[in-house]
């Protein structure tokens, strides 16, 4: 059967893009298929925006135990990705007037504090939806099953160390966005769950939507998978590797078509699909808007960062979205305004990053006219960099990061101490020059990045040296 | 050449006789020894035959899934039927798993009885002692209510307070404390009332006892040690396996899911929050069976705890709900002359059925994912297992054959506990017959409509009697029975709860 027939076998199914080319499901769901095998991933679901419409495709098994198969209306983990969610929801909350972004967060959140008095009473809400708060990223406590979960997080997050200075860089940040979730309880009496369904997941009009097990139980959920690059990849130990005290920064649970229609929402000027406003249009305008540049503009392939969104500038062509992990799910939401196209792909594990990678690239080239860049490597002939300049000691909240020089090449010790120290043993990384600050680490598994490490070195707006390690930024101390 | 082939045939023949003797002689053995209850290793158990027996049951009756585990012949053979969720299609395999509700009971039994048979705790004090925490509205029976009270159902406690205290840790210590508002549907130790707010009581006691949540100590004290892999409590834990969604329905009716997964809260833990495989119910059940021990010999539990489990407590004043008596956690049977334990458990949405008879070697555990006839099937399933594996005939209940001549003036009137009350009046199905109206109060008032069963004699004496009710003729007969205490109130026994009438 050729595809044009089966195409138009398929009826209500034919639609046209932006550049009023029909969208070929057939061939679409061909390729996930074909690309999620390849790239050992045991399920996945698509999700294409295009011309008004949510289209969904799945593939694959929900969990490799069960046998489980993948359906449209499976649900999945989808990580980082509830910081648009929690993003969302604070704007709405600063548009009824009820938070000012440039208010000091102490202002609304006494408790707040970091280890820095003057910093504690400087971090504005604005800068921990940018990411540019300088409060480190990975303070993981769990405090418990309860609705009082976020109040001791933050308590407990009390004096946690910066990255860097507030205002000065990007130094990508889980906690930040705890606070911010915290906020939206305080602000609202509601917990961070109760009030994302009232007030963004009942506007939006969205079902397969939630933050609770609990909730995940009345649908198909994927289990994660863990495993070897190249390899089919086992379930998970468990379903839930994080405490539920990491909702607002990386707990939101849905279907591939749910995000698609979150972002149809952005993409819409803030409008539902139902027609009902969930945000203005400045908002939504304003939440695309950069806020701060990316030295590494690789790890999760961005440009810049804005008030949640991650922004990405594909020779010219603007978009937005976000990456998510959570361990052994992996999600990614692709926004390109200028041809009404979002993407929403959910996964359970395996090469997901590749599935990614590939299926995006022939995505949005034939949607919405975007040339993904290649995957992150050397060049075939690496460039001839003085590496002097980069050795050193530098350190972030838990890591301690030791930069030598080793016959000419560059070699990193990546080392968690302190509270962090369990996580995982010292990482050995050598360095391959790509341009003259950015490297290509080699040696640390796949869970990073597809096949090589971005390592950026840059400077603070003070002149500070720093390192830039899976978009979060150490500074130079030695 | 012909002698060759005669010698050839006769042979054979020979050969072909041997083998019928040989398998007769195995039927008899085998039937000898299930007679006597002995193991004889054989695969007696045709799983093909009972596959075809759940499905054709599970469709008849609209139940959209169910998993069987048999424990017969030394082995637990496993069954799975239907789906697990009539919304996602996904079919139930036997490593599926299903709420088994107030089955949890059994459990939290038996971990009170084995922190008792380790000397932490007394079963025969106040609970006070161990639990300061506890009151209930009653000064005096806060002070004298004892751990076994709570185990057999006689501590007089409101059975049915339901308290959402969250998804937290501190859910059954929250729980406690609005335990202070609870009043008595009978004094301590007079009678026998199903209470479920007890064995939260129950589950507090060994959270304290053992500085664990309920939930950790389950694990630590019963589920490791048994290896019940697929048996849990918290919904994060159920999402690693194929799980059932409950469905509502009346009998005859197609169920629908229910709004939630679980339509109680964690505080519902210890009376009714564990998940697990119909496998590991029985393997659980079995634990009582071969005198505590573990399939590997390990000793589980001591066999002082078995025997207190297992030992009559209380005389039912419904003896056909379960059984004529209750234990330490169970509820205990005699069917023909056979002993037996079990329990049933529902979760708005979700039926589980336990019976156990050690002397036979059998247990069945059936556990179903909703439809208003999971009770019939549990009853036509038990009733076929037990007679076709142990030659155990299960009693049934029915009104009497013959017109039973009750006079009914003295059952007439209002019987109330919080939260329902239940008006008797003369029914229409000619002498003595009873008309029960069951309806919200308190709380609970105008919460739902009122439900209306017909009563018909069963048997009376002059210290009970019984009648046999249904709602409809699509319903099975429940046992309603009225009593009274050596003190003169008068009760009635329903729902295996005791209620005192009131006007």
């Amino acid at each position: 059967m050729s595809k044009n027939v089966s195409c138009e076998a398929q009826g209500d199914w034919e639609t046209r893009d932006s550049a009023g080319k029909k969208l070929d499901l057939v061939h679409w769901q061909n390729r996930l298929d074909a690309l999620r095998a390849k790239h050992h991933v045991p399920a996945a679901s698509l999700a294409i925006l295009v011309d008004g419409t949510v289209h969904e495709l799945a593939s694959g098994v929900l969990h490799r135990g069960t046998g489980v198969t993948a359906t449209t209306d499976s649900v999945y983990q989808m990580g980082s990705i509830a910081k648009i969610y929690t993003a969302t929801l604070i704007m709405r909350l600063v548009e009824s007037g009820r938070l000012d972004l440039d208010a000091p967060v102490v202002d609304v959140l006494p408790e707040f504090s970091v280890a820095d008095t003057k910093a504690t009473k400087a971090i504005t809400m604005r800068q921990l939806l940018s990411h540019t708060s300088g409060l480190t990223c990975d303070f993981t406590y769990d405090s418990g099953r309860g609705d009082d979960c976020l109040a001791k997080y933050v308590d407990a997050a009390k004096d946690v160390a910066l990255d860097c200075p507030p205002g000065t860089a990007i130094s990508y940040s889980g906690i930040g966005y705890n606070v911010l979730g915290r906020i939206v309880e305080v602000v609202t009496g509601q917990t961070w769950d109760e009030a994302l369904k009232d007030l963004l997941l009942a506007p939006l009009g969205v079902t397969h939507t939630m933050t609770l097990p609990e909730e995940a139980l009345r649908f198909r959920a994927a289990m994660g998978h863990l495993g070897e690059a190249g390899q089919d990849p086992e379930p998970a130990p468990s379903w839930d590797l994080m405490p539920r005290s990491a909702g607002p920064y990386g707990r939101v649970i849905a279907t591939a078509g749910d995000l698609a229609r979150l972002a149809q929402m952005h993409l819409n000027g803030g409008v539902a699909q139902d027609g009902a406003r969930v945000l203005s249009e400045e908002t939504v305008e304003l939440m695309q808007r950069r806020v701060v540049d990316s030295p590494d503009k690789w790890s999760v392939s961005a440009d810049g960062w804005g008030l949640g969104w991650t922004l990405y500038d594909w020779n010219g062509i603007q978009g937005y979205g976000h990456d998510g992990a959570s361990i052994g799910q992996y999600g990614y939401l692709r926004v390109v305004p200028t041809a009404g196209v979002a993407v929403a792909l959910l996964t359970n594990g395996g090469g997901a990053r590749e599935l990614y990678a590939a299926l995006y690239r022939e995505l949005l080239a034939e949607l919405a006219g975007v040339t993904m860049p290649e995957p992150f490597a050397p060049p075939a002939q690496p460039p001839v960099v003085d590496f002097t300049p980069f050795v050193g000691t530098y350190r972030r909240e838990g890591v301690v990061i030791t930069v030598t020089e080793r016959d000419g090449a560059g070699h990193v010790v990546y080392e968690f101490v302190d509270g962090m120290k369990d996580f995982s043993e010292p990482l050995e990384i050598d360095l391959v020059p790509v341009t003259e600050s950015v490297f290509a680490g080699t040696g640390v598994g796949a869970a990073f990045s597809e096949d090589y490490m971005p390592v950026v070195f840059s400077t603070l707006e003070d002149g500070t040296a720093c390192v830039y390690i899976g978009m979060r930024c150490g500074p130079k101390v030695a | 050449m012909s002698e060759n082939l005669s010698r050839e045939v006769s042979k054979l023949v020979d050969q072909e006789v041997a083998k019928i003797l040989e398998e007769t002689d195995r039927d008899v053995a085998r039937t000898v020894n299930r007679a006597l209850g002995v193991n004889d290793g054989a695969p007696a158990f045709d799983t093909a035959r009972w596959q075809a027996r759940l499905g054709e049951l599970l469709a008849a009756h609209h139940i959209p899934g169910a998993t069987l585990a048999v424990l017969a012949d030394g082995e637990i053979h496993e069954l799975a039927a239907g789906v697990l969720h009539t919304g996602t299609g996904v079919t139930v395999t036997t490593d599926s798993v299903f709420q088994i509700g107030s089955v949890s009971k059994g459990y939290t039994a038996a971990m009170v009885v084995l922190l008792s048979d380790a000397g932490k705790l007394d079963l025969d004090a106040p609970v006070a002692d161990v639990l300061p925490d506890f009151a209930v509205a009653d000064a005096g029976a806060t002070r004298t209510i004892t751990p076994r009270q709570l185990l057999n159902h006689t501590s007089g406690i409101e059975g049915d307070y339901v308290n959402d205290t969250g998804r937290g840790d501190d859910c059954l210590a929250r729980y406690i404390e609005g335990v202070r508002t609870v009043g008595l549907t009978n004094p301590p130790g007079v009678t026998m009332s199903y209470s479920s707010t007890a064995y939260n009581v129950l589950g507090r006691i060994v959270e304290v006892v053992t500085g664990q949540t309920w939930d950790e100590a389950l694990k630590e004290l019963l589920l490791a040690p048994l290896g019940l892999e697929h048996t849990m409590t918290l919904p994060e834990e159920v999402l690693r396996f194929r799980a059932a969604m409950g469905h509502m329905g009346e009998p005859g009716e197609t169920p629908v899911p229910t709004p939630l997964w679980n339509m109680l809260p964690r505080s519902a833990g210890p009376y009714g929050g564990i998940s697990a495989t119909a496998a590991d119910v029985a393997r659980f059940a079995r634990a009582f069976m071969d005198g505590g021990a573990a399939p590997d010999g390990t000793r589980v539990l001591p066999a002082a705890v078995v025997d207190a489990m297992l030992t009559r407590e209380v005389e039912m004043p419904d003896q056909w709900f379960l059984g004529a008596h209750w234990g330490l956690g169970w509820g205990l049977f005699e069917w023909d002359g056979a002993r037996g334990f079990g329990h049933d458990g529902s979760t708005f949405g979700q039926l589980a059925y336990l019976r156990a008879i050690p002397e036979k070697g059998l247990a069945i555990a059936l556990l179903t994912n909703g439809g208003g006839a999971a009770p019939k099937v549990f009853e036509t399933l038990c009733r076929e297992l037990c007679a076709e594996l142990a030659g155990v005939t299960m009693p049934g209940f029915a009104p009497a054959t013959e017109p039973l001549a009750v006079q009914t003036e003295p059952f007439l009137g209002s019987y109330k506990r919080e939260g329902f009350l239940m008006t008797i009046t003369d029914g229409d199905g000619g002498p003595g017959t009873l008309r029960l109206r069951y309806e919200g109060a308190d709380g609970l008032a105008g919460t739902f409509d009122p439900l209306v069963w017909h009563l018909t004699p069963v048997s009376h004496t002059p210290a009970k009697t019984v009648f046999a009710g249904r709602r409809n003729e699509k319903d099975a007969w429940i046992p309603v029975v009225f009593y009274a205490l050596a003190d003169g109130n008068r009760y009635v026994h329903f729902g295996v709860r005791a209620t005192a009438k009131s006007a």
